[in-house]
C-alpha cells in the first residue's frame, strides 16, 4: 500500500467542531499527523467564533451538538459573506439513514462517516478535498510516498 | 297506497264488513227479483184467467140469449109478418147487438134488423153461400164467426149464428144470425178494476188487437204477436213488460187475452228492496270505515310512536323512552322496547368505558414504544461514542501516528483494538436486531452498482482470507445488471455477515462468493469448505443466540446474532435465505433477493424534476 506524504496538509488551517472530546482529539491527531494546524470548537457557537477568527481552509463538523448544532452553524456560515465559501464537511453517524442526504441537501459540501477510521482517514479526506476545486489546487502533486516492501 | 299498515287495516275492516253484506245483498236481491217476477206473472195470470172467463161468460150469455130468442121465434114463414118484437127487444136492450137477421132454410134472409140503419124488405139478401149460414145449418150447432171491423165505425164486430129448431118436428127451421160489437167486451175489461200500469187486451187469431182499454189502438187495427210464454217480453209499445196471456177457444175462433204490467209496477217491491239494501250497504261502509280507521289508528299509532322513538334513539338520545299506553300487546311491545334500550344504554356505556380504558392502554403502549425508540436512539449513540473513541485512539497509535512504543505495548494495544471492535460489532448487531424487530428499521431505496459492491466485499474480506490462508474466490455473473435499486448498505451487511461466518468456520480450503441473476432475482451465494452444520441444527441456525454448542462459540467466536440479522434483513427485503450443509464438508448459504432494476415511473419523473 502506498502511504500518503506526511506534509500533505502543511500550513493548512483546519477547524473541527464536535461536542465529543474524544472524537475531537482523534480527528485533531489525524489531521495534525498530516501537517495541518487544527483549531477546535465544542459546539456550533464556539465553532462560529473560531471559524470567523481563523478563516480555515476547510471545516469538519459534527451534526448533533448542544447550544447550536451543525445545521445551525452551517446556516450562519452560509449567510455570512466572509464564511460562505469555506468548504464544510459533515461528520455523519453511521446508523441513521438519510442523515447524509440531508446533510448534502442542507448545504454541506460532503460528508465523512463517523467513526473516523485512522487507517483510511487520509484517503477518504483526500477524495473530498479533490472534489473541491480551490482545495484541489492546494494539494501537492505527489501525494503518495512509495513504500518499499 | 297499500304499503301502510294503517290503510291495510282500514281497508281490511271495510272489506270484511262490506263483502258479506254485498254478497248476501246480491243474492237476496236476485232472489227477490225472481220471486217478484214469478209473483207478478201469477198475479197477471189470475187476472187474465179472470178476464178470459168473463169473456167466456159473456159469450155464453149471448149464446143463451140467442138460443132463447131462436126458440121464441119459432115461426118461420115466408110471410113478412114476422114478429120482430123479440128481435128488437134484444137489439135495443143492451146496446150489444148491431144486426140481427133470420134466414130460412135456403139461406134467404127473411128478417133483418139493424141498429145502425134502416133495413127494408128490399135489403134482405141471400146468405146461402156464407159460412155464417152454411155452418150452423150443416152442423146444427152454434157458429162463431171471425172478428170483422165495422166499415162505418171501424170497431171490431163478431158474428154468431145458430140454427132454429121447429118445436114440433125438431128440424131446422131457420138460422138466426147476430152481429155484435166487441166494444162491450172492451167495457167489460175497463170495468174490471185495473191499475194504471197494467193493460189487458185481447188479440185475435190474426194477431189483431180487438179489445184494448185505449180505443184508438183497436180502431187503428194494430197488430201484435203474442209471445207464447208468460214472462218478461217486449210489450205492445215495445217496452219490456211482464206479459201473461191466456187463450179462449170459441168454436174455430181463438182469442188471446193478454195482460201487460210495467216492470216498475211488477218489480216495485223488489226495487225498493234494492234501494234499502244499497242504503244498508252504504251505511255499513261508512260505519265500517269509521271503525276501520279507528282500529287502524289504535293499532298503528303506538307502532308509529315506537318507530319514532327508535329513530330518535338511533339519532343519539339513548335515554328516550317509548310511551306505554294501556296493557295490551302493543303496550307490552313498548315496555320490552324500553327494557331493550335500557340494556343498550348500559352496554354502550360499558363499551364506552372499555374504549376509554383501551385508549388509555393504547396510548400508554404507544408512549412506551416511543420511549423505547428514544432510548434506543440515545443508547445507540451513547454506546457507540466511547467505543469509537477507543477504536480511534488505538487505530491512531497502531498507524504510527501517535508516538512510539515497544512490541509489548503494541501487542496490548492490538488486543485493546480487537476487543473494542468486537464489542462495537456486537452492539451494532444488537441494536440492528432490536430495530428490525421493533419495526423501526427503514430500508433505503437507491440505485447501486452490484458489481462494484461485490468488489468492495472482496476487498473487505481479502485480509481475513490471507490471515487464515484460505482461498477466496469471487464470481459475478455478467448477466447481473449494472444498476439495481435497493439498500446497498443492508445488502452489504448480509453479504459480510455470511462471509464472516464462512471464514470463521473454515480452517482449510476455500470460501467462494457468487453473485448471479436468476429470473427476476439477485442471488448471493457463499460456499465454504468448513466444518459444516449438523442436520438437526439447520432448522434453528437462523435463530438468535443459537450456537452449535457452547464449545463452538468459544472456538469460533461470534455472538450468534449474525445469521438472525441476515434472515431478518432478507425477509424485510421480500427475499429468502437458505442453507445446505454437510458435516465436515462445508456449507452453502443462498440469499435470494428481488432484483429491482429501476424506480417506478412516477418516482423517476419526480427525481428528474
Amino acid at each position: 500500500m502506498n502511504k500518503i506524504q506526511r506534509d500533505v496538509l502543511n500550513g493548512w488551517d483546519v477547524v473541527v467542531v464536535d461536542d465529543e472530546i474524544d472524537s475531537l482529539e482523534v480527528a485533531t491527531r489525524l489531521l495534525k499527523f498530516y501537517g495541518a494546524t487544527v483549531h477546535t470548537g465544542m459546539n456550533g457557537k464556539e465553532g462560529l467564533e473560531v471559524i470567523r477568527k481563523v478563516q480555515p481552509r476547510f471545516i469538519l463538523s459534527d451534526l448533533s451538538m448542544p447550544e447550536m448544532d451543525g445545521w445551525g452553524m452551517l446556516y450562519e456560515l452560509k449567510h455570512s459573506r466572509e464564511t460562505a465559501a469555506i468548504p464544510i464537511f459533515a461528520l455523519t453517524a453511521h446508523a441513521m439513514g438519510g442523515d447524509r442526504e440531508r446533510a448534502i441537501m442542507a448545504g454541506f459540501h460532503n460528508y465523512m462517516t463517523k467513526p473516523l477510521t485512522p487507517a483510511t482517514f487520509m484517503q477518504d479526506l483526500l477524495r473530498l478535498l479533490s472534489d473541491e476545486a480551490e482545495l484541489h489546487n492546494l494539494l501537492p502533486k505527489n501525494l503518495f510516498v512509495s513504500t518499499s516492501s | 297506497m297499500f304499503y301502510s299498515l294503517r290503510s291495510r287495516v282500514s281497508f281490511g275492516f271495510i272489506l270484511l264488513a262490506v263483502t258479506p253484506l254485498l254478497v248476501a245483498g246480491i243474492i237476496l236481491t236476485d232472489r227477490n227479483f225472481k220471486a217478484q217476477g214469478e209473483e207478478a206473472i201469477q198475479t197477471e195470470l189470475q187476472l187474465v184467467l179472470r178476464v178470459a172467463s168473463e169473456i167466456e161468460n159473456f159469450i155464453q150469455l149471448r149464446e143463451n140469449e140467442l138460443k132463447l130468442l131462436a126458440n121464441a121465434s119459432n115461426v118461420v114463414t115466408s110471410t113478412s109478418q114476422f114478429d120482430q118484437t123479440g128481435l128488437f127487444d134484444l137489439l135495443l136492450s143492451e146496446n150489444i147487438y148491431d144486426e140481427i137477421s133470420i134466414t130460412d132454410t135456403a139461406g134467404q134472409e127473411i128478417t133483418h134488423i139493424s141498429r145502425l140503419e134502416i133495413v127494408t124488405q128490399a135489403d134482405l139478401v141471400d146468405r146461402s153461400n156464407e159460412s155464417v149460414f152454411k155452418l150452423p145449418y150443416e152442423t146444427k150447432n152454434i157458429y162463431y164467426g171471425p172478428i170483422a171491423f165495422d166499415e162505418t165505425t171501424g170497431e171490431p164486430t163478431m158474428v154468431m149464428s145458430l140454427p132454429m129448431f121447429d118445436l114440433r118436428s125438431g128440424q131446422v127451421s131457420g138460422i138466426l144470425i147476430a152481429e155484435f160489437r166487441f166494444r162491450s167486451i172492451w167495457n167489460l175489461i175497463s170495468e174490471l178494476n185495473l191499475g194504471r200500469q197494467r193493460s189487458v187486451y185481447i188479440v185475435d187469431r190474426l194477431d189483431r188487437i180487438i179489445a184494448h182499454p185505449n180505443p184508438s189502438i183497436v180502431l187503428r187495427e194494430q197488430k201484435f204477436t203474442v209471445p207464447s210464454t208468460d214472462n218478461i217480453h217486449a210489450g205492445l209499445n215495445g217496452e219490456q213488460v211482464v206479459l201473461v196471456s191466456e187463450n179462449i177457444q170459441l168454436g174455430e175462433q181463438q182469442f188471446t187475452v193478454v195482460s201487460e204490467v210495467s216492470l216498475d209496477e211488477a218489480f216495485d217491491g223488489a226495487r225498493s228492496m234494492v234501494g234499502i239494501t244499497a242504503a244498508i250497504l252504504v251505511v255499513t261502509l261508512i260505519v265500517a270505515a269509521g271503525f276501520g280507521l279507528a282500529a287502524a289508528y289504535r293499532i298503528v299509532t303506538p307502532i308509529e310512536q315506537l318507530a319514532k322513538t327508535a329513530e330518535t334513539i338511533a339519532g343519539g338520545d339513548y335515554n328516550l323512552q317509548a310511551p306505554v299506553q294501556g296493557s295490551d300487546e302493543l303496550a307490552k311491545l313498548a315496555k320490552s322496547f324500553n327494557r331493550m334500550t335500557g340494556q343498550l344504554v348500559q352496554s354502550i356505556s360499558t363499551l364506552d368505558q372499555k374504549n376509554r380504558d383501551l385508549r388509555i392502554a393504547t396510548n400508554r403502549i404507544k408512549e412506551e414504544a416511543r420511549l423505547k425508540s428514544e432510548f434506543m436512539a440515545t443508547m445507540s449513540h451513547e454506546l457507540r461514542t466511547p467505543l469509537n473513541a477507543m477504536i480511534g485512539f488505538t487505530g491512531i497509535m497502531l498507524q504510527g501516528m501517535g508516538g512510539e512504543f515497544d512490541d509489548d505495548a503494541r501487542h496490548m494495544i492490538e488486543r485493546i483494538e480487537s476487543n473494542s471492535i468486537r464489542l462495537r460489532n456486537l452492539i451494532n448487531e444488537i441494536l440492528d436486531l432490536a430495530k428490525i424487530e421493533a419495526g423501526r428499521m427503514e430500508l433505503v431505496s437507491a440505485p447501486f452498482a452490484p458489481h462494484r459492491l461485490t468488489q468492495s466485499w472482496h476487498a473487505q474480506m481479502e485480509a481475513l482470507a490471507r490471515e487464515k490462508n484460505l482461498e477466496f474466490t469471487v464470481n459475478v455473473d455478467p448477466a447481473v445488471p449494472g444498476t439495481l435499486v435497493g439498500d446497498a448498505e443492508r445488502i452489504t451487511q448480509i453479504a459480510v455477515n455470511l462471509l464472516s461466518n464462512a471464514f470463521k468456520f473454515t480452517e482449510k480450503g476455500s470460501v467462494n462468493l457468487s453473485v448471479y441473476k436468476k429470473a427476476e432475482f439477485l442471488v448471493i451465494e457463499v460456499k465454504d469448505t468448513g466444518i459444516g452444520i449438523p442436520p438437526h441444527a439447520l432448522n434453528f441456525i437462523f435463530d438468535e443466540f443459537r450456537q452449535l454448542d457452547g464449545s463452538s462459540r468459544r472456538v469460533y467466536g461470534g455472538s450468534g446474532l449474525g445469521l438472525a440479522i441476515v434472515r431478518n434483513l432478507t425477509q424485510m427485503m421480500q427475499g429468502t435465505v437458505k442453507v445446505t450443509s454437510e458435516l465436515g464438508k462445508g456449507s452453502i448459504f443462498t440469499v435470494t433477493l428481488p432484483a429491482v432494476e429501476q424506480l417506478a415511473e412516477t418516482e423517476l419523473t419526480l427525481s428528474a424534476t
